[in-house]
């Protein structure tokens, strides 16, 4: 069984005091924390392999090259891709969703065309595909949330036709957790001739991630919802896909052969990778992938526990308002307490050491579905304990009086 | 030192008496209180600060000895209490002082590390706002006399 304690002491940042009480991090949705050896990883690139990748014929330029292809191919098993070219080193999940969108807007969509979103993704699943389908005159279907904030692939079965280029869906919902079908949407999609790109943003941490099985089109996440660092980010593509997408971001790095007038561009996944990348970060991510997958299925375990302990005491406190309540909720909890803003409930937690996060969470439409303009989110990882878990319900439990008596 | 500045003094020694960071907020619920409902009709549009993170109703107005006095609103209790506080320094003060004053106890106490960065916008507006509606009350004295 999973112990949190056994592996603590490899944050270091877990030991800090906030506000003069210890951390309590539950804001793991937003940035999760770094292991020493992704720490020591990246430190080491930069202290002893600082050079630019693809380039030069020196040494130091062939180890970072080669640093950086290993963490290519370290990210390659994590999601079980087919080939190494598929991964394509982005900044972040936005970076990813928009390269896509762009792209794939410019290879495929004709005026009259659909794509599917569902009204609980996040700004980053959503803006880009609006904005696409303005710029090719292509509509813009939104696939709604059941009321208890769960997806019925049924109404997709029914909104689904040949204008359909695309289905874009998160795996989890950052907002209340919510564990979304992506076989059926996969195959439903599929058989109606339209691709799929999965926002694995909030997913990738929570389970087991098997691109071939899974057999989506497309998967996007951010290395610093994994344990790895800010500014790093993945865009798997199957290959023969992204074979049929043209580069949209110009310049060193992609391309092949250059006229004054003219340029060809490089094979994948460099066609994608204009500029010099992350190189440190990237490194560091593909270690990070390598801890998580050290810790194995059962960190994944006991994260659920956590979550669905807080829901069943938190079902308890009268003044708590949960969000949804989805079929199957995984990695976060949105909550307010009744009659009082989402930012006063944090900033007093806050205050008493426990970080969580308030706001729309960068998903007003998700927020709108329940009637809410914000929320507070708590958001547990592995290395939370049972401990923690009760100190929030007793902070939760000392801000609700607070609040009370204001109206009192 | 002019009445709002001895006033914004005492503010913040008070703070830095509470010391605990927790009970400092629970002190800024506790006086957000103090206000008395604004009236619904008050609550319009307009009076909406724009730019502020949470929504902020205010309404100013002075007498005919050109000072200053505001109501406010807000749906979060911990912008109700820094607006309580303002309230404090400028309620009843000339115009003049009011739209001259510095402004310092949000950065003198910790209220400010609170608030994101959109929010700390939002609350200069809000103090902005109520000094350029002072300046408007001070210079309107001065057409007038």
């Amino acid at each position: 069984m999973f112990q949190p304690e056994s592996i603590r002491g490899d944050f270091p940042i877990l030991g800090l005091s906030v506000n003069s009480h210890p951390l309590i991090y539950l804001d793991n949705a937003a940035t999760t924390q770094m292991p020493e050896p992704v720490l020591a990883t990246y430190c080491e690139q930069h202290r002893l392999y600082e050079a630019n990748v693809h380039r030069g014929i020196h040494r130091l330029s062939q180890l970072s090259t080669k640093r950086m292809e290993e963490a290519r191919v370290k990210v390659q098993r994590f999601l079980n891709a087919r080939y190494p070219e598929e991964i394509i080193f982005t900044s972040g999940t936005t970076a990813g969703i928009n390269l896509v969108a762009e792209s794939f807007g410019r290879a495929f969509l004709h005026p009259g065309d659909e794509i599917i979103v569902t009204n609980m993704e996040h700004h980053s699943n959503l803006v880009p595909w609006q904005e696409t389908c303005r710029r090719h005159e292509a509509a813009l279907k939104i696939w709604t949330m059941e009321a208890n904030g769960s997806l019925d692939v049924n109404r997709l079965a029914s909104m689904l036709s040949s204008k359909t280029k695309m289905v874009a869906v998160c795996g989890v919902s950052n907002v209340i957790g919510a564990l979304n079908p992506l076989d059926d949407i996969v195959k439903l999609a599929h058989a109606a001739g339209a691709f799929v790109l999965v926002d694995a943003a909030q997913a990738i941490r929570h389970g087991r991630t098997n691109v071939q099985e899974l057999f989506c089109d497309f998967l996007v996440f951010s290395g610093h919802k994994i344990m790895g660092p800010t500014g790093t980010g993945v865009l798997y593509g199957r290959r023969d896909i992204l074979e049929k997408l043209p580069p949209v971001v110009f310049g060193g790095g992609m391309v092949d052969r250059v006229t004054e007038t003219s340029a060809s561009f490089e094979s994948l996944p460099f066609k994608f990778e204009a500029g010099t990348p992350n190189i440190a970060g990237i490194i560091a991510l593909g270690e990070a992938l390598e801890y998580v997958q050290r810790l194995g299925i059962g960190a994944c375990e006991h994260e659920r526990n956590l979550i669905r302990y807080l829901e069943q005491e938190m079902r308890e406190i009268p003044e708590v308002e949960l969000v949804g309540s989805p079929r199957f909720r995984v990695g976060v909890l949105s909550f307010n307490l009744q009659g009082f803003s989402a930012f006063d409930t944090a900033a007093l937690l806050d205050k008493l050491g426990i970080a969580v996060r308030s706001g729309h969470h960068c998903a007003q439409p998700a927020l709108r579905h329940f009637g809410l303009e914000g929320a507070v989110r708590v958001s547990p990882a592995f290395y939370n304990t049972q401990e923690e878990m009760e100190a929030f319900l007793d902070g939760l439990r000392r801000v609700i009086p607070l609040l009370k008596g204001t109206k009192t | 030192m002019t009445a709002v500045e001895e006033i914004q003094r005492r503010i913040v020694e008070e703070f830095l008496e509470i010391g605990d960071d927790f009970d400092q907020y629970a002190y800024l619920i506790e006086i957000s209180c103090s206000f008395k409902p604004m009236n619904p009709e008050d609550k319009w549009e307009n009076r909406l600060v724009q730019g502020c993170q949470s929504r902020v109703w205010l309404k100013t107005y002075g007498d005919a000895e050109g000072r200053f006095f505001f109501e406010a609103d807000s749906d979060t209790l911990i912008v109700k209490g820094v607006l309580s506080l303002l309230r404090q320094m400028f309620w009843g003060q000339r115009a003049e002082e009011v739209a001259e004053a510095q402004v310092t106890f949000l950065q003198e106490t910790a209220i400010m590390e609170t608030f994101e960065s959109d929010r700390q916008k939002g609350l200069g507006y809000v103090i902005r706002f109520l000094q350029q509606k002072a300046r408007l009350l001070a210079g309107d004295k001065v057409d007038n006399s």
